[in-house]
């Protein structure tokens, strides 16, 4: 299933004052304000950019350690084949947080029910005789 | 500026009561009360730094409005309150600064709304929240949400304080009202195509895994949340907003306060949707790497459970994966059904006795074994009956929960 592609609104025209402007393109506005207001806008922009430059990259290293840490918590998990270690773990990843519990769960052995059958058939058979 | 001199203790008593009940204030309250405050702030601050001309002309106002007399006391008491020395009350101060943005320089009428824009913005998106932030969409009625989200910003009232009524037009007032909906119907529109997005990056993702998933989605910009078992269908959805704005006749100042708003706004959205996508991006390698990691988790008798939250493009998603053994509940119910076909053999073999017994006319004994032996081996078989439907439902909401991509809440 893919995304819908982004059509531009039919509706994303703004008329002030009577001229018109694309508001698809907001450093186009730039072009008739005055130069000190250009300017400002124009800093707090690249000023902007940097954050979140610098935002998405913290959350991407954060995001590869929580990465690590649960594959070194899996691993545990797969090396206790007797099922003893009840785990559980909580990790910060870049954009939130996960936590993982693992439990082994018992089954009832086939052989225990067959030998109380076994057992109860043995039984009957001395009583009924 | 601090207060010198004396300051008069005014005693309240305050009623605290354990019992009282506490009502949460409302965000967008809080967000309009905050405009007020900045907007008194520096009107204050204005009042002070007005020049001769215009402190005259404020005097001349104050003394056709309260009289020559309150008049001069102002004026003679406006070193006082300029440097602190002597207080001004909430309705002294009120009374005051009512006259002085009728004074300002247009360029100083024009920054004292600017304080109001931003804030108005964020107070009318939080009361989306307030208004829309309980309600549970189902997914294919996405579109719907975002129209009647639409006609609320279209109706919900902007008041703005008297800072600002007695100084711009109603025309003007009505232009700035307008810009800040048609800005927050842009983000509306822009909220959805990111929420789209979500949903079917999410689907793809979690689709044709071996694990029961429950999403809960809760949409950033409205607060609802998002119902879905899978997003079959939400990419066909569309939703256009309707909203024009023909200003023809607007000033010049105002015309270059208002496109400076628009830009800083829009440059805002811009970046903030640049942070989002590359959020989206990182939370779909976060669900890929716990997706993987408990698939990995490869004891057949093992089970896992995870509980993830992710920021993605359009709100937070929160997903609780379940990897349960398959084989382990067919075991157990196996083991049940053989517990059952062994207490039928167990009930006829104690027919045969019974029946034996009697014969041998040992009366005492049969009553007994029936009074005893009816109630738990019913017991038994009940338990076992249930004990054994039990799992087969949860073997049956797990494959289906596979089948539709996402678990049914």
């Amino acid at each position: 299933m893919s995304s819908p592609n982004e059509k531009s609104s039919q509706k994303n025209e703004l008329s002030l004052g009577g001229q018109r402007f694309q508001i698809t393109d907001p450093l186009s506005l730039l072009s008739v304000l005055p130069e000190e207001d250009r300017k400002k806008i124009v800093v707090d922009y690249a000023a902007k950019s940097l954050d979140v430059e610098t935002e998405l990259k913290q959350k991407i290293q954060k995001s590869q350690l929580a990465g690590f840490e649960m594959d070194s918590f899996i691993d545990r998990t797969n090396q206790d084949s007797q099922g003893k270690l009840n785990l559980s773990g909580e990790f910060e990843t870049g954009t939130g947080k996960v936590k993982i519990s693992t439990r082994t769960v018992q089954s009832t052995s086939i052989v225990t029910v067959l030998v109380i059958i076994g057992a109860i058939l043995v039984l009957i058979a001395i009583v009924t005789h | 500026m601090a207060y010198r001199g004396c300051r008069r203790r005014s005693y309240r008593s305050y009623s605290y009561s354990r019992s009282s009940y506490y009502a949460p204030i409302s965000q967008s309250v809080v967000l309009r009360q905050k405009a007020s405050n900045e907007a008194m702030k520096f009107v204050r601050q204005a009042f002070f730094s007005l020049d001769y001309a215009r402190l005259e002309r404020y005097f001349s106002q104050y003394g056709r409005e309260h009289g020559s007399s309150s008049a001069s006391y102002a004026r003679k008491t406006y070193p006082s309150w300029k440097c602190g020395a002597v207080g001004m009350s909430g309705q002294t101060a009120t009374r005051i600064l009512k006259i002085v943005p009728g004074i300002l320089s247009r360029q100083d009428q024009l920054k004292l709304l600017e304080i109001y824009i931003p804030l108005l913005q964020q107070s009318l998106a939080e009361k989306f929240r307030e208004s829309l932030g309980n309600k549970v969409i189902p997914a294919l009625e996405l579109n719907i949400f975002y129209q009647k989200a639409e006609a609320l910003a279209k109706q919900v009232s902007l008041p703005v304080d008297w800072f600002v009524k007695g100084v711009f037009t109603d025309e003007e007032l009505a232009h700035f009202q307008e810009i800040i909906r048609f800005l927050l119907i842009q983000r509306l529109d822009r909220s959805f195509k990111n929420v789209v997005s979500d949903l079917i990056e999410l689907h793809n993702a979690c689709r044709g895994k071996p694990l029961q998933i429950e999403l809960n989605y809760r949409i950033s910009a409205l607060g609802a949340q998002v119902e879905l078992e899978t997003a079959q269908g939400v990419q066909n959805l569309t939703y256009t907003p309707s909203y024009e704005i023909d200003q023809s006749k607007v000033t010049e100042d105002i015309r270059g306060m208002l496109l400076r708003h628009v830009a800083d706004s829009l440059i805002q959205d811009e970046a903030n949707q640049r942070l989002a996508s590359g959020m989206q991006n990182i939370a779909l390698n976060e669900l890929a790497t716990t997706l993987g990691s408990i698939e990995r988790a490869n004891n057949p008798n093992a089970e896992a459970q995870s509980t993830l939250r992710i920021e993605a493009k359009g709100g937070t998603a929160v997903l609780e994966i379940n990897k349960i053994s398959i084989a382990s509940l067919r075991q157990s119910i196996s083991a049940a059904r053989l517990k059952q076909t062994v207490l039928v053999i167990v009930a006829v073999c104690v027919a045969i006795l019974i029946f034996n017994l009697l014969d041998s006319k040992k009366g005492g004994l049969v009553i007994l074994t029936l009074f005893v032996g009816l109630p738990i081996g019913g017991s038994l078989w009940y338990s076992w009956k249930g004990e054994a439907e039990s799992k087969q439902k949860q073997i049956d909401s797990y494959e289906l929960a596979q089948r539709k991509v996402f678990a049914k809440k």
